[in-house]
């Protein structure tokens, strides 16, 4: 067979060539240790990664919506401890105030407290996370209860809602299309559900100064509903928030099985590439050698 | 006629004849690296045999050049000729599929799937937060990040398109030219007459490039004039030519033949490539782009006017403005207050409904006749660019391993190979040797018939 020397050449070129693109794949593989670095390496296999990446920002996104959420419960929480204190206390100054033996005097200075405890409360109500007010409902920007005071005391008579409500539910998305409420209603902790928290304050405190044992009384067994109703509140905080770790560990070992699938899908297998490497530099030194000895040889060498 | 110094006559036709296929050895191994060049070999055949006085049978006159022989398979041209265009078919393809898979799937930095899951992300912290200014804000820059992404993939796109149809045009001019030439080249051959080996590598060299262009035959005709035709139509035949003309398409430039103005049928070669890519694959895919973004445009306006800007009372405005992934844009009162961004369902401020719903959208399966979430789809237009690069690739790489063998065959008929010639160069020497020696040796029979006679 007649080998003509252009044959030769564009032959042995060629060879270096693919050679060369073969050793620059695996280069590009182990520079950046991925497989993937187009769609034409593998198209299904970009479809299902790039799906997964979706997937993980995602998931990402979710984690940080519970972590928000948490810290708002959180919050939420320590305002319910203060105020079962609170409560608590006040509960203990009315046990005292219904004792025969106590003095108006006494009890005048009972009252005092009392009308401490509830400022204390009223202000609680109105307590904000991030500049928002907890429990408004989603008229985050007004406050929840706004109170009545008497001209000429300046004490609080009366505590009302905000009139455009405070029953909104304020929602985390915390996996897909899955919803939590993260806040807790005034309704549902100052006025309400049992009893108006407020009314019973004042009402404990105006029997302590009109020396009404029956409202006394009256104000104890309401204080007891009331502690009840705080602690329903709490119990129902907590519920929501274990389901949230819940939710939250299950969002990390699923993102960590998604990881698993996209280092699998667009990942270079190390151990492999390098042989690889080793592999592909031999047959392309071999290829520059074989090239090299063959071109060197011609009967021209031979022939004076 | 039998005179001792007819004998001369054969030393010195076996010295003209070996100098010549000397001289054409050596215009091989000064060519052996030219491109189109086609070996040459000098037909050595005896001289015309006569009767002389003496012997009984006719005698032989030495030797003489019959011709020139350039080393060509016509019918391997044809064959190389075609497979060129075929493998020029899909190497332009393939380049051209490749610039549309970077544009889709940038090497560095973010794809559109990227950029849109970063949007309904800033919907879901507009949802944690929609009392606050500067998530609003966020949210516009994202979203305008993602009407940029739009516009990069719609104008790159474009921008391939239009450089494909510019291509037409420039390789519309080339082929004009090569016609020509080739017109002017049969015009030369005719004129010099006999073999002109040279100017016809030139011309076939010239049919070489024609036929990455465009499918094209070229042949000699019943009348033995060299015909060119492209898409089976001629424009070269003997010195006559017609240029292609080109018509302006809804696509694009498309080949138009002048003598009857009818739109030319290209079915191979560079210009098939680009006209796949620029009238079929580009548009798709701008098709696609398009649908996505009026797509999201409409489903994000849709909830978006449902809801309550921050003030609790502005409702019913567009998120998007535009129609398509060349203009969408995010509306130019919100850039401008993100206060309007409605995220409230009912107008209280804390109230996140809409900023839900929206960020929802990411996952509902609206696309592709409700199949497909948006990244879903856009993931797959990924799949659908990588399987056409690796079917061009492959079909490529098959084309060209078919084109080399056929390019190997042509070169073992046409190409030099120096040992060969070197080998050849040391024949016609020793031929051109032993006849100088038998020359003298005539010479010497000569002197001794003259010392007798003297």
């Amino acid at each position: 067979m007649r080998i003509s020397l252009h044959t030769f050449i564009k032959k042995a070129l060629f060879d270096i060539w693919t050679a060369k693109e073969r050793l620059f794949k695996v280069h590009e593989h182990l520079s950046s240790g991925k497989r993937l670095t187009k769609p034409s390496d593998d198209p299904i296999a970009i479809y299902h990664a790039e799906n997964i990446k979706n997937d993980k920002k995602a998931i990402s996104q979710y984690s940080e919506n519970i972590a928000d959420a948490i810290g708002w419960m959180r919050f939420t929480e320590s305002v319910l401890d203060t105020l079962t204190e609170k409560l608590t206390r006040a509960k203990q100054l009315a046990l005292q105030g219904s004792n025969d033996t106590y003095t108006t005097e006494e009890r005048q200075k009972i009252a005092e407290e009392v009308n401490q405890i509830l400022e204390n409360i009223y202000a609680m109500s109105n307590t904000r996370y991030k500049e928002k007010y907890i429990f408004g409902g989603t008229e985050t920007l007004t406050e929840a209860y706004s109170a009545v005071y008497d001209p000429v005391t300046g004490e609080i008579t009366d505590v009302l809602p905000n009139p455009a409500g405070i029953t909104g539910q304020i929602l985390r998305e915390i996996n897909e299309n899955e919803f939590i409420v993260i806040n807790l209603s005034g309704e549902e902790v100052f006025s309400g559900p049992d009893v108006d928290i407020f009314d019973v304050l004042i009402d404990l405190r105006d029997s302590l100064r009109t020396d009404d044992i029956n409202g006394i009384k009256q104000a104890i067994e309401d204080l007891e509903t009331a502690l009840n109703q705080v602690l329903r509140a709490r119990t129902k905080l907590g519920g929501m928030m274990n389901r949230l770790e819940n939710c939250d560990s299950f969002l990390k070992s699923k993102d960590l099985s998604l990881e698993k699938n996209l280092s699998q899908l667009e990942d270079a297998d190390i151990a492999e590439e390098v042989i690889m490497l080793e592999k592909e530099q031999m047959l392309y030194q071999m290829a520059l050698a074989a090239t090299q000895k063959v071109l060197s040889l011609s009967l021209t060498q031979f022939i004076v | 006629m039998s005179r001792i110094q007819d004998l001369l006559y054969i030393g010195r036709s076996a010295l003209l004849a070996q100098r010549i296929a000397e001289w054409v050895t050596q215009h091989n191994i000064a060519n052996a690296n030219t491109p189109g060049y086609t070996r040459q070999e000098a037909v050595l055949s005896p001289g015309i045999p006569i009767r002389m006085v003496g012997a009984p049978d006719l005698l032989g006159t030495g030797v003489e050049v019959e011709r020139i022989r350039r080393m060509r398979d016509i019918y391997l041209d044809a064959r190389f000729w075609y497979q060129q265009g075929v493998f020029s078919h899909w190497e332009m393809r393939e380049k051209s599929l490749k610039d549309i898979e970077e544009v889709l799937s940038p090497t560095a930095g973010p794809n559109l799937s990227d950029v849109l899951t970063e949007f309904w992300m800033a919907w879901q912290d507009l949802a944690n937060d929609p009392e606050n200014m500067a998530v609003r804000q966020a949210l516009i820059d994202k979203a305008d990040m993602l009407c940029r992404e739009f516009h990069r993939l719609y104008s790159h796109l474009t921008d391939i398109q239009r450089m494909l149809d510019e291509d037409v045009k420039i390789k519309v001019d080339r082929i004009n030219t090569i016609i020509k030439q080739i017109a002017k080249i049969n015009e030369d051959i005719a004129k010099a007459g006999g073999n002109a080996n040279d100017l016809l590598d030139k011309r076939d060299k010239l049919v070489d490039e024609l036929a990455k262009y465009v499918n094209v035959r070229a042949d000699l005709d019943e009348e033995e004039v060299f015909t060119v035709r492209i898409g089976g139509l001629i424009v070269v035949q003997g010195r006559e030519y017609v240029e292609i003309g080109l018509q302006r398409e809804e696509t694009g430039w498309k080949l138009v033949y002048t003598p009857t103005g009818k739109i030319m049928d290209i079915e191979e070669g560079e210009i098939k490539g680009i006209y796949e890519v620029r009238d079929e694959i580009i548009p798709d895919f701008l098709n696609k782009l398009n649908t996505l973004a009026s797509t999201i445009i409409n489903e994000v306006n849709r909830i978006h006017r449902t809801g309550y800007a921050l003030d609790g009372i502005t409702t019913g405005l567009d998120f998007f403005d535009g129609t398509d992934a060349s203009d969408i844009e995010v509306r130019a009162n919100i850039v401008a207050d993100p206060s309007l961004i409605a995220a409230s369902a009912d107008g209280s401020p804390g109230n996140n409904g809409i900023a839900l719903q929206i960020a929802d959208l990411q996952y509902k399966p609206i696309m592709n006749g409700g199949t497909e979430s948006f990244s879903k789809y856009y993931n797959s237009l990924l799949t659908k660019i990588g399987n056409l690069v690796q079917d061009a690739e492959g079909r490529r790489q098959h084309e060209e391993t078919f084109l080399t063998s056929l390019e190997d065959q042509k070169q073992q008929i046409e190409g030099v190979d120096l040992d060969e010639e070197m080998l050849n160069l040391m024949k016609y020497q020793y031929a051109y040797e032993a006849a100088v020696k038998m020359i003298n040796i005539t010479n010497e029979m000569i002197d001794e018939l003259f010392t007798i006679i003297s």
